[in-house]
This record gives C-alpha cells, structure tokens and sequence, in this order.
C-alpha cells in the first residue's frame, strides 16, 4: 500500500489498472449521485430572460445566438427598466454583457431542441461536469501519481463550486469553460513537457474555444503562469514562446471584447478595475480572502460574504497555519516532475483567483482553482494515509494525520453534503419562484400595470416580465426591494409614498445587482420610467433612500392597476389606501399572520390550561 | 504508647480505604474517557434544556440549537453498555459453555439497583411531588419508565430514568438473544443475525413513522426516542461490537494500523456526525425522517467506528487522551452522576444560573459554560457519597454473592 512517489506516472499493471478503474467509477458514480438531484431543478432567473432572448421577446439590439449574455447596455437599457425587467433604480449607466459566444450558441441550440424541458438542459450540462472531470483526471494523471490522480478528480467533482452551474443553466457557461480549459491545460502540459507540435496546435484550438465560451476561461492562465514560473533551465523567451498558446487566444479575445464594448459595469456585483478602480480595490482583501477560505477550507459563503474583513483574514491565517503541516509534509516526499507538478498546481490555485476577484466572492466561481486545491489536497490526503514508510503516532507525523483528516473532511465529507444542500436550496428557490409567477400570471388579467409594493426575491426585481407568459406585455413594477416592512403612504389620487426603516427601500452595493454604492442616488433625485416617476425624498444615515414619492400617469384607483406586495408565502393583492392614509406592508402573508394570531391565541389557553393543571397538581408535601 | 503504633497506622488505611473508589475495570482505558465525553455530552444537554424552557434563560438561539444537538451522548453510553455486557456474557458463554444467567442478573442487580432505588425513594420522599407523579411511581419502581409517557416532571419523579428502564428491559432479553445466537456455528451467521436485529430497529422506527404523516416534534419524540422497542439497536450495537472485538480483534488491530484504514473507519462516522449535529439540514419537512435514522441508527454507526478506533487502532493522541487515570475515576462515578445530574440541575443549578442573569447581569454564555461546570462538579460530588455509601457496600455484595 505504499507509493512509489519517485516513480514517474508510467503505464500500470493490470491488475493496478483494473482496481484504478474501480475505485475512479465508483468515485465518479459518487459524484454522480452527489449532483443529481441538480438534474430536477426548474427553470431560475436568468433562464427566463434567455428564454424570452431565444423567442425574440426581449429588448436586445444583439444576434440572439450568440449573445445571450448580453444582458444590458445603453441601448436596451430604458426599454428594459420601461418594461420592467430591471426596477427604476437601475443605474443610468449599467452594462452588463458577457463575451460567451459559444456558451450562448450551446445554450440556444438547448432551447431550440430540448425547448422548455429543464431537465434536459440540466442533464447536457452535466455532461460539460463529467467532462471537466473526466479532463482533469486526465490531467493529474499526466502529472501525479495514480491514486493522487484519483482522490484528487474525486475531490475536484464533488465540490461544492459546481453546484449552482449545475442547477441553473445560465451559469452552464462555467461549466463549457472549466471542461474546455482544462482540456486545453492537458494539451498544454502535453506541449510543454513533450514539446510536440501538434499538442502546442491542439493546445491553442482548446484556449481560444474555452476563451469563446466565457472570460471565465482567463482563470486557466493561472496555471499557465505557473508552469512557466517552476518550470526550470528555461529563458524567459522560450517561456513566454511557450506560453503563446495562450496567450495569443487570450489577448484575441480580450481584445474584442474590449472593441465590442463587453463588461459590466456600475452594478454592485461586478467590480470593473478599468472602469472604476477605488470600487474594485475597495473589497479587494475580503474577495480574495473569501473565496480562498471557500475553496480550502471549505467554509460557508454566507458566514464570509457578511463576515468582517479582519475575521476573514484571521480565518484565512489560521486555515494556512493548519495547512501548512500537512501539505509542507506532503510536497517534501516528492521528487522531480511530479514535485514541480504539484508546485505549478498549487501556486495555478492561486494565481487562478486574480481574474475573479473582480466578481462578488461566490463558491460558484471556483471551479477552476478547485484544481489545484484538489491536487494538492489529494497529495497531502496519500501522504498521511500511504506514507512510504511506517510512522510513529507521536509529534508531527500524528498532527499530520489529524490535519489531513480534517482536510478530508472538509473535501470528501462536508463538500458532497454541501453540494447537495445547495442544489436543494436552489431547487427549492425556483420552485418557489415559479409559484409566484404563476400567480401573477393569473392574476394579470385585464390588467396593463402590476405594481410591486415590497419585493423580496432577486427574480421580482430582475427579469420578472419574462416569467409572465402571454401577460409578459404588462408594466412590472417593483417599489422597494429586501426592505423589510415599509409604510405605504397615499398622499394624492396619483402619487404614494414609501417609507422604510431601518432598512432602505432598495439596496445598493456590493452584491446588488442594479446599483453600485459610488454611484447612489440623493435626496431629490428623479427616476422617469414608462407611467412612472420616483423621487426620492429623504435617505437614511448610511445615505440610503429612505423615503421615495411615486406619481404614477393615472390614478391609483384605476382598475387597470394590480397592487401587490410579495410576503413569505408568495404574492398577495393590496388595497391602496384612501388619500391621505397610510398602511403598514409586511412581509408576512395573511395566513401566516392567521397561524400567528392562532399560535398565540393557542399559547395563553395553553398557558391557562398549564395554569390550572398547576393548581390541580399542588405538591402533597 | 505501644498500642498506639498499631491504631495510628491502621486508622488512615481503613480511613483510605473507605474513602477510596472502587474503579472500574481497566481493560479498555479509553472507554473510560469516551463515558466521560457521554456524561459531559448529556451535562450540557440538560443544562440548555432546563435554562431555556423551564427558567427563560434567553441564551442565544444559535447556541441552544447547537447544543440541544449534542443530544447522543446517552446513545453512547447504551452502545458502550451493550459493548461491555456483550463482552462479560461472551466470554462468560465461551469460556464455560452457558450464560451464567442467574449471576448475570444478580450481578448486574447489585450494580444498578441500589443506587438507582436510593435516589428515586429519596426523591420521592424529600421533593414536593404531585398526585401524578405518586400515581406513576410504580413505573419508575418497576423500571418502565420509558413507557409511562410523556415523559415530563410534573407526571414522574426521575423521568430521566427512562434510559435506565430501558437498559434493563433489554438485558432481560440479552441471555435468551445469546442463547439462539449461539444455536449457529459460524460466525457469520452470529454476525448477520445481530445485524439483522440492529436494523430491525430502523424499520420499527420508520415503520411508526410512515404510519402517521403528520407528527410534531414532542409527540415524535414520546413515541420514538424513548422506548426499547423503537431504540434497542443502539444497545445490540454493542453486542456486535464486543462480537466483532472477540473474534477479529488481531486483524482488524492489523488492519487499523494504516492510516488510510483509520481514515476510512472515521471519514463516514464524521459524515454520521455532521448530521446528527445539522438535524434540520432537508429543512422542517425532513426533520423527522432525519431524526428516525438518526435515533440509533446513526448514533450507533458513528460510536461503532469510534470505538473499534479506540480499542484496536494503536495508540494515537485521542486514545492516550481519553485513557488519562481521571478519566476512570470520572466515569467510575458516572452512573451516579447520572442519577443525581437532574435534580441537582433543576432545583440548584437553574435557580442560580437565572438569579446570576436577572440580578447580576452575567453574560449568557459564561452563565452556561459555569453552569455546566458547576453541574459536572456538584454531580461528581453527590455521586461521591453516593458512592461510598451505597455503591461500594453493594458491590461488596455482589462479589459476595456473584463472585
């Protein structure tokens, strides 16, 4: 059972191959079952507005195959907030188009063939999952030991980070990324180590097509770097000749995304360095301590994204003090190539989260440096469990043990869970999403504007109209956004005011989708849509609105308005308030409040019934 | 002058000797210390329980939750009692042939029976108790605690003696279960039987379960948490480990000596673990499910993994850490600990953890980490004296009568 770590990866016996085979299908058939239940999740946000792109029923000015991530620019902006596929306070300069014409022309021909059948689409994109998996096995193999190679794909395709490409088909487009670039990395290694043409030729077709499917693929440059970087007796002319494999699809492709005016910008979720700097240096040490406590450590997105810088980096402190033992043990016993391997892999895990740390922190974007966290989690794991030689349960090698069993359970144990509530969760979310829908949908009728007091899902706020069927031609209109309960005010026949505290009527930020903080709206700003004007009237002490005036083209009254407001359990219809009254909108729905009255009403017979059983049962003594 | 010699010197030991404990047997010194993880495990267990719903403590809700996770620490000490009786009754069986029932019972009488009666009559007689509880004390005196449900104070005087009701139950079926296990020759069909009976216990419990779609969590909790014939798995998990450590002991010890195998062993009981500790993962709808496999299933695969670790996987860290001599004397007292935990808990230890709140404005979290400390250490104190006054005589007993 010990391994032979100086031997380099050669062709296995038999026997060994058969075993290999075993374990890595029954890894995969693992794995499978981990991510299965991704295949039975609905539709959810950005699939409808695909939809709507593919059925022609979008504002877009682009050639809908291959530009389905082409979400919002100048051009379509106002149609689409006078639609109400974004909310009034979009900012007035928001972009946010994605250079994936490959992913887009995939995802078409989904619609095209499988038309409305998620399952189907789910089912192609875990094919895209099996692939990368698949390619990075291949790649471990090429470079690690065998069992190495193996525990490492077995990591790499239960993590969590691809469970939201998974369950939602928008996100498919890192999943076509990861698979192609890392066959490209195979090809890559295969040109550098072997130095055959065909392989630097096979190399660059595999980047610039991982390049068309998504500026996720600029990520693979990290391990690129970082062959090149260990890579020894090489000038740095020959590296970077080398290199050029990639760098020439890379550079091709930034380069036209720039000349076709690509990005996202002026939204809270991506942070653009070259459009606004302060905002992407701002959260910068947070982002990249995040998504580097996601990737080893495995911990929550959501403890991170709302924890405190200083508690992320001691998080990320302690996690590389832990780490340190195990893995420093782990690279000492190797020798040669497969040493300078797992060097590159490490150091590519790295390098690999510059390109995202312009991006929210998100488990989701780590598919790629998973790679490398899985190489070297897999060398530290053979390490602990297969030492060369027998070792005394004292001392460091004992911490080691203990070290690498936590890592393992973090990696083999906590992951495929995580993986599997996550898919849930989303599931459940969409489903959620969909209900909603369906009710307005059915509640649209006769009806020109819906009107959106409170919002809570992200899908009210964004897209919504797409999800509305034969009554997506109604106005969409969302008023106030996570803002917990707010004070509904009718101050003329045609205006209402909103009021909310402590929360603001929408947020801005990082992680919102519609606004950036740098670029708030202030007291006596005005917003015109379609039928609607916002002014807002007072902000909050974080200089958030706080108050917002709404003058609507006609009265309040009218029967071709829906008032609604979204609650816990879905959306309910409001009854707009006479002049000059006002009504409390809170998140709870009407029966919610009802089980509320009745649990308490429950609770103080209980609490007599208790009462009197008391006295009946007075001690005898 | 040369009387006093003698006396002076005779003193101190008989004095000794009667303050001395009477410890454990030592053969598996790292059981000693997974008992005293069980015993601290329910500690706490019952401190949240009783600052939260019986005084108003508002400890914070994340805090609670967790800890009213850390609810099976009692599956633990019914798979180490299993393991332990599963050992003496397979040795005994092997050894000269039979069961030995008649010392077996009387045994295992003088073990549990006096202190356990000791402090029930002393409740009984010196805590204010109500019609029902006078009513219902014939449960308690009969050891069907388990089955007088629910189990709340206001209808029994110990109605954390269900798990003791429960014990004994079981081990009246023990012998006659050795009895046709050992009607089968080989070892394999010893092991599928035994497993057979582990899972049977899963299929009463979903069984039950499936049987009523709509339950709510106390009434899940009566009908299945606390009866023998719903939670006898963890106990026959035992057994199947005192079977498993008999006859395979040196290969497996063997086996355990890689560490991949030790990874292996621990790998799928920490997965048992980060469930048990996430019951509401699936959400309120798979809450319940989530508990039926958890109630003995889990809990026991999880403690069957630990222990075969600990009892055949060398002699690593934890297993020098919990085989520490303090240990043994903890656990040597963990029985009383056990009986006397409660009261102490409800009556001391509540009272005061609340007036340190509402009058001295303590923060909650060292309010609970010292009342659970307090617990532990008065317990330990009680179970003491019970100790020497009750258990040590009647061990004496039954070296007497049982040797």
């Amino acid at each position: 059972m010990t391994l032979d770590h100086d031997a380099p990866p050669g062709p296995p016996t038999r026997a060994a191959a058969r075993r290999g085979g075993i374990v890595f299908g029954l890894a995969i058939a693992f794995a499978l079952i981990v991510h299965l239940p991704a295949l039975f999740t609905p539709f959810t946000i950005d699939d409808f507005a695909h939809m709507a792109m593919a059925d022609g029923d979008y504002p877009s000015s682009h050639d809908i195959p291959l530009g389905l991530y082409d979400f919002v620019d100048d051009f379509n902006r106002q149609a689409l907030m006078d639609r109400g596929i974004l909310p009034f306070w979009t900012h007035p300069k928001l972009v946010c188009r994605f250079f994936r014409p490959l992913s887009s022309l995939i995802l078409y021909a989904d619609y095209r063939f499988f038309g409305r059948h998620a399952f189907l689409g789910h089912l192609h994109s875990l094919a895209w999952w099996a692939a990368a998996s698949v390619g990075v096995y291949a790649l471990f193999r090429r470079t690690l030991p065998r069992r190495v190679a193996g525990m490492g794909a077995m990591v790499f395709a239960v993590a969590p980070c691809h469970t939201i490409p998974l369950a939602w088909l928008a996100n498919r487009e890192a999943l076509v990324s990861t698979a192609l670039g890392v066959a490209a990395l195979v090809a890559y290694s295969s040109w550098r180590l072997e130095r055959r043409a065909r392989d630097a030729l096979a190399s660059a077709v595999l980047f610039s097509l991982a390049m068309l499917a998504g500026e996720y693929s600029i990520c693979i440059g990290g391990y690129v770097a970082a062959m090149e970087i260990t890579m020894r007796r090489e000038s740095i002319a020959r590296r970077l000749a080398g290199a050029m494999t990639f760098l020439v699809p890379t550079v091709a492709y930034l380069a036209v995304r720039r000349a076709l005016h690509y990005g996202a910008r002026a939204g809270g979720m991506y942070h653009d360095p070259f459009w606004n700097f302060a905002g992407f240096a701002r959260g910068l040490p947070h982002r990249l301590g995040a998504l580097l406590c996601m990737g080893w450590l495995g911990l929550d997105e959501l403890l991170l994204i709302f924890a405190s810088v200083w508690t992320v980096a001691a998080l990320v402190a302690v996690g590389a003090a832990l780490l340190a033992v195990p893995v420093a043990r782990a690279f000492r016993a190797l020798e040669g190539p497969t040493r300078q391997a797992a060097t590159w892999l490490l150091l590519g895990s790295f390098f690999s989260l510059a390109p995202m740390l312009a991006v929210e922190p998100s488990a989701r974007l780590l598919g790629i440096a998973v790679i490398g966290v899985s190489a070297v989690v897999a060398l530290a794991l053979d390490r602990a469990w297969f030492p060369p030689t027998p070792e005394p349960r004292r001392g460091v090698p004992e911490l080691a043990g203990w070290l690498a069993l936590g890592l393992a359970f973090v990696h083999l144990v906590r992951a495929p869970v995580t993986s599997v509530l996550t898919t849930r969760v989303t599931s459940d979310v969409a489903r959620a999403i969909a209900r909603r829908m369906s009710w307005a949908r059915e509640h649209a009728a006769g009806k020109s504007t819906l009107v959106v007091l409170r919002a809570d899902f992200l899908t009210t706020a964004i897209f919504a109209p797409c999800m509305l069927g034969d009554a997506g031609a109604v106005r969409w209109r969302v008023l106030s956004y996570e803002a917990g309960r707010v004070l509904l005010l009718r101050t003329s026949d045609r205006s209402l005011e909103l009021v909310a505290s402590p929360r603001p009527i929408f947020p801005m930020g990082p992680r919102q989708v519609f606004r950036d903080f740098d670029h708030s709206l202030h007291a006596g700003d005005t917003v015109d849509v379609e039928g609607m004007k916002a002014t807002v009237l007072q902000l909050d002490k974080d200089e958030m609105p706080r108050r917002v005036r709404f003058d609507f083209d006609r009265s309040l009254d009218d029967p071709s308005f829906l008032w609604l407001k979204e609650t816990d359990d879905g959306f309910e219809e409001q009854p707009m308030p006479r002049i000059g009254y006002g009504e409390p909108i809170s998140p709870e729905s009407a029966a919610r409040k009802a089980e509320m009255a009745k649990e308490k009403e429950k609770k103080e017979e209980r609490e007599k019934a208790m009462e009197k059983e008391r006295e009946r049962k007075a001690p005898h003594r | 002058m040369s009387l006093s010699v003698p006396l002076a010197r005779s003193e101190p030991g008989s004095l000794r000797r009667f303050f001395a404990l009477d410890l454990l047997d030592n053969r598996y010194p790292a059981l000693h210390g997974m008992r005293v993880v069980a015993i601290l495990s329910v500690v706490q267990y019952h401190v949240t329980l009783n600052l939260t719903f019986a005084h108003d403590v508002p400890l914070d809700k994340g805090w609670a939750a967790m800890s009213m996770a850390v609810f099976f620490g009692m599956d633990l000490f019914f798979v180490l009692s299993g393991f332990l009786i599963g050992s003496i009754l397979l040795h005994s069986v092997e050894s000269s042939g039979s069961a030995h029932v008649r010392r077996f019972y009387l045994r295992r009488a003088f073990r549990t029976f006096p202190p356990y009666y000791i402090v029930l009559t002393t409740l009984a007689l010196l805590m204010p108790i109500t019609s029902d509880q006078r009513h219902h004390l014939w449960f308690e005196y009969v050891y069907l605690t388990n089955y007088r449900l629910p189990l709340i104070p206001g209808d029994l005087v110990m109605p954390w003696g269900w798990s003791l009701a429960l014990e004994e139950q079981f081990y009246l079926a023990v012998p006659i279960l050795f009895l046709v296990l050992y009607k089968f020759r080989s070892d394999r069909a010893r092991l599928t039987i035994l497993v057979a009976i582990w899972s049977a216990a899963l299929v009463v419990r979903l069984v039950l379960y499936f049987r009523n779609p709509q339950w709510d969590e106390a009434a899940l909790y009566n009908f299945l948490y606390y009866r023998t014939h719903t939670r006898f798995d963890t106990l026959v998990a035992g057994i199947i480990l005192a079977y498993v450590q008999r006859r395979w002991r040196a290969p497996i010890t063997r086996w355990l000596e890689l560490p991949a195998a030790r990874a292996a062993l621990v790998l799928p009981s920490l997965a048992c673990l980060l469930v048990l500790m996430q019951p509401w993962m699936l959400g309120p709808a798979g809450l319940g499910l989530i508990h039926v496999v958890s109630w003995g299933t889990l809990t026991t695969l999880m403690y069957f993994a630990w222990t075969l670790l600990l009892l055949n996987g060398g002699n690593g860290w934890m297993s020098r850490a919990l085989s520490l001599p303090v240990f043994r004397r903890i656990a040597t007292l963990g029985y009383g600990v056990y009986l006397v935990h409660m009261p102490l808990c409800e009556y001391v230890i509540s009272h005061t953890a609340k007036w340190l709140v509402d009058y001295h404005r303590w923060p909650l979290l060292v309010v609970w980490l010292s009342a659970v400390a307090a617990l532990l250490l008065s317990s330990l104190a009680v179970s003491y004296l019970l100790h020497l006054v009750v258990e040590k005589p009647s061990l004496r007993l039954r070296d007497r009568f049982a040797a």
